[in-house]
């Protein structure tokens, strides 16, 4: 659409133009007269010539374009009046919208040509339409992020446990392996002395069959020698009783000498002879008795002897047959023994081969496992990373909606907007600020994140301040905080000072709950755009977030 | 008619006892003794009883043996080589008396 | 039959016959000793007392014999290889046979009167030393019975 300025702009230009053919006219007529001149014969004429032409564009320049030039000049005067308040209402509305504030006042788009005001009221829309977006997703990016911290950093937990977990179970599989490894070594070592015993137990088996075959000869021995001994045993006995024998005939010829001298002792002087042979009798009847009792003597001792030997070879031949039955046990035993030994061996090998198996698996499980545990490790990094990068989006988030916050647009989610609705609503009030406790308590019921509200005049010094319960169960002030003291150095008042719109703070800890706040601020304006003071509130981060 | 042999055998505690046939009254035996009624009304006992013998040959009872046995004898004798105490049947000795844990069960052998 | 025999108990020498009953030896008048036997079988005499040792049948006739152990109270000795019985008089003047049952003949010694001592109680004369040892001197009249 033409603008004026554009109309007045081509206006110009033409009458530019219409300037420039006049003087090129008059350069031409100018050469004419010179041609003519240097022809001599049309001086008059040329002067004539000269004089019209001249007169002519003369006239033809004040009308066509000095007159229309003053008109343009006006009209683009006007136009750069118009152009000037303009201007001034742009910079007004880019003011405010460099201070973020997209509610514009309808006075101030007044001012702006349509289109602009179109403009500017649909940019507006459309700003707040994506800040509000923005702030929408910042804090569904925010929650996320905080669930993603939360879980990632669960996980992180998780996977360090596991690993710590995996840390044990290295250490066990690989005090496994060495167990395997000292098993296989001592099966090993098993093995070698059952294949020691296996051929000691031969070297034994044969000195026990070497034994048996002895004592099977000493056996043989003894029972001769005790045949020998049971012939002499029967010898001695007949020689016992022949010395019976002798003692019973000694012991008769005693009787009868003793008879004899009995009665040669009757036969008296007659008898004498008799008695002399009875006393020969009887003296033969004693050496032969004492002779038997010498041999019963000697043949005691002999049998004593044969008795000890018979009672020796009878313990010997007794104990030839205990060691020959032990003998035979041992053998049988030793026999046993190798087969155990073989069976033992053949144990140890399939116990060396199966540990070494085992502690191959437990090497290649310990791998594994380490590989596992690296694993592990590095998810537990990546969740920590992940951890860290979700809360760098948390607070990214955060930041973004603390940004966001920075506009100000006509709905709830924008702090500004609400507290300068709050601030506006304080104005009527501020003549002495009678009844602005209940204003302000009024406030915090309507505004659960808020965690503490206060007033202050247009000096900074604090006029009213309430605690929020839900923050403060005895509704304590922060600490450093009384009414009548003077906050004008502190920068939200600052702030509010300077662009007399609202200002939000960045984050910092709560003096009241410790907790993550910033605080948002707005000017109480009069009617008259007075600024009587500034409203402030801090805002619980968490609980702002959730609502 | 011939007489009778005047001597009854019988033995009594391993020894061998005579005693004169014409005092015995009656013989009864009971198991596993013999019980023998004299004339003159004792009653004796013996094991066994041998029968009748004719060699007995009495002799004294050595004086310088009766400190050392009281019990009335006839005598001794021998009879098959065999020491034999002969019997006064006036006086017989305890070793001949019927003992109580014999009991008489009646019969009789004549 | 009987012997006349040397007078006993003076200073003159008289064989005498050894004998061990239990465990003393004892030495009685040869004179008195009419026959040594071996292994005469005993009976035994009911209701007689120990001194009996049994009766016992001697060339078809009867005889007591009497334990010469229990007669002179010997304690018991060493177990009899071949036990004998001595046939003696006993008695004084009217005389009797009788068996005296012995463990074991000795010899025959000689034996003087005086050299017997001792206290004479009963059967025991008194004793006599005779080698190395004490013999008991019998006094055989002294068993007999009352005449």
């Amino acid at each position: 659409m033409a603008t004026k300025f554009d109309d007045a702009s081509g206006r110009l230009e033409r009458l530019n133009v219409l300037g420039m053919i006049l003087a090129f006219g008059w350069f031409l007529l100018s050469l004419a007269v010179l041609v003519v001149g240097l022809a001599g014969w049309a001086e008059k004429l040329t002067a004539l010539l000269s004089f019209f032409t001249s007169a002519a564009l003369l006239a033809g320049y004040v009308l066509a374009v000095l007159l229309p030039q003053r008109r343009v000049s006006e009209e683009l005067r006007a136009i750069d009046a118009e152009a000037v308040d303009q201007r001034a209402a742009m910079l007004e509305i880019l003011r405010r919208l460099r201070l973020g504030d997209l509610v514009m006042p309808a006075s101030e788009l007044a001012r702006l040509p349509d289109f602009l005001d179109d403009g500017i009221r649909a940019t507006t829309a459309a700003l707040t339409s994506q800040i509000q977006r923005i702030q929408e997703r910042s804090l569904e990016v925010a929650v996320i992020g905080g669930e993603v911290q939360s879980t990632s950093a669960d996980l992180a937990s998780g996977f360090s446990q596991q690993s710590a977990a995996v840390v044990e179970i290295t250490a066990t599989i690989e005090e496994l392996a060495r167990t395997a490894a000292q098993i296989s070594q001592n099966a090993e070592r098993q093995a070698q002395l059952a294949d020691l015993a296996e051929t000691e137990g031969d070297t034994g088996a044969e000195a026990v069959k070497a034994a048996v075959a002895g004592i099977n000869g000493l056996s043989q021995r003894i029972a001769s020698i005790a045949q020998r001994t049971d012939g002499l045993d029967s010898r001695s006995k007949e020689i016992y009783r022949i010395l019976d024998l002798i003692s019973e005939i000694a012991h008769d010829t005693h009787i009868l000498s003793l008879n004899a001298a009995i009665e040669a002792e009757t036969a008296g002087e007659h008898g004498r002879r008799f008695a002399v042979v009875a006393e020969e009798v009887r003296r033969l009847a004693h050496r032969a008795r004492e002779s038997a009792q010498s041999v019963r003597a000697h043949l005691e001792e002999f049998s004593g002897a044969i008795r000890s030997t018979v009672v020796a070879t009878e313990e010997g031949s007794k104990e030839a047959a205990q060691v020959l039955r032990q003998a035979q046990a041992a053998q049988g035993a030793i026999e046993e023994l190798r087969g155990a030994i073989g069976a033992t061996s053949v144990a140890a090998q399939e116990i060396s081969l199966a540990t070494k198996e085992q502690r191959t698996a437990s090497d290649q499980v310990a791998v594994t496992i380490k590989e596992v545990r690296e694993v592990i490790q590095r998810m537990a990094d990546a969740l920590r990373n992940f951890s860290k990068t979700a809360r760098n989006l948390n607070e990214l988030a955060l930041a973004i909606q603390l940004v966001s916050q920075a506009f100000r647009f006509a709905a709830g989610r924008s702090l500004k907007h609400v507290f300068q609705e709050r601030a506006s609503e304080l104005a009527v009030k501020s003549e002495g600020w009678e009844g602005i406790d209940s204003e302000l308590r009024d406030l915090l019921s309507r505004s659960p994140y808020v965690e503490f509200c206060y007033l202050v005049d247009a000096d900074g010094t604090l006029v009213a301040c309430t605690t929020s319960p839900e923050w403060s169960h005895d509704e304590r002030l922060p600490e450093g905080v009384e009414v009548g003291k003077n906050y004008s150095d502190r920068p939200w008042f600052k702030t509010v000072q300077q662009t007399r719109s609202p200002t939000i703070t960045p984050l910092y800890e709560s003096l009241l709950t410790s907790q993550q706040c910033f605080t948002v601020a707005a000017p109480v304006l009069t009617a008259d755009g007075r600024q009587a003071g500034v409203l402030g509130a801090d805002v619980n981060l968490t609980s702002w977030i959730r609502i | 008619m011939s007489r009778p042999p005047p001597w009854l055998l019988l033995r009594r505690h391993g020894v061998l006892w005579a005693l004169p046939h014409a005092a015995l009254g009656e013989l009864s035996a009971r198991r596993p003794a013999t019980t023998l009624e004299l004339r003159g009304g004792a009653t004796l006992e013996a094991d066994e009883v041998l029968g009748l013998a004719a060699e007995i040959e009495p002799r004294p009872f050595p004086r310088c043996a009766r400190r050392f046995y009281r019990d009335t004898v006839a005598g001794l004798a021998v009879w098959r080589r065999q020491p034999v105490v002969l019997v006064d049947p006036g006086s017989a000795p305890p070793s001949l008396a019927v003992e109580k844990e014999n009991p008489v069960n009646g019969d009789e052998i004549r | 039959m009987l012997l006349s025999y040397p007078s006993m108990w003076d200073d003159e020498a008289f064989k005498a016959l050894t004998v061990r009953a239990g465990d003393a030896w004892c030495a009685m008048p040869l004179p008195r000793v009419r026959r040594v036997i071996k292994s005469l079988k005993l009976h035994p005499l009911p209701g007689a007392g120990p001194e009996i040792a049994g009766l016992a049948e001697v060339d078809g006739e009867p005889l007591v014999i009497l334990s010469l152990e229990r007669l002179i109270e010997a304690p018991p000795g060493p177990a009899a290889e071949f036990p004998i019985t001595l046939l003696v008089e006993v008695g004084g003047a009217a005389r009797e046979v009788v068996g005296l049952a012995a463990d074991q003949p000795g010899d025959i010694v000689y034996l003087v009167g005086s050299a017997i001592a001792g206290p004479s109680r009963g059967l025991i004369r008194g004793e006599a030393r005779l080698g190395r040892g004490l013999v008991r001197v019998l006094d055989l009249a002294a068993l007999g019975g009352e005449d």
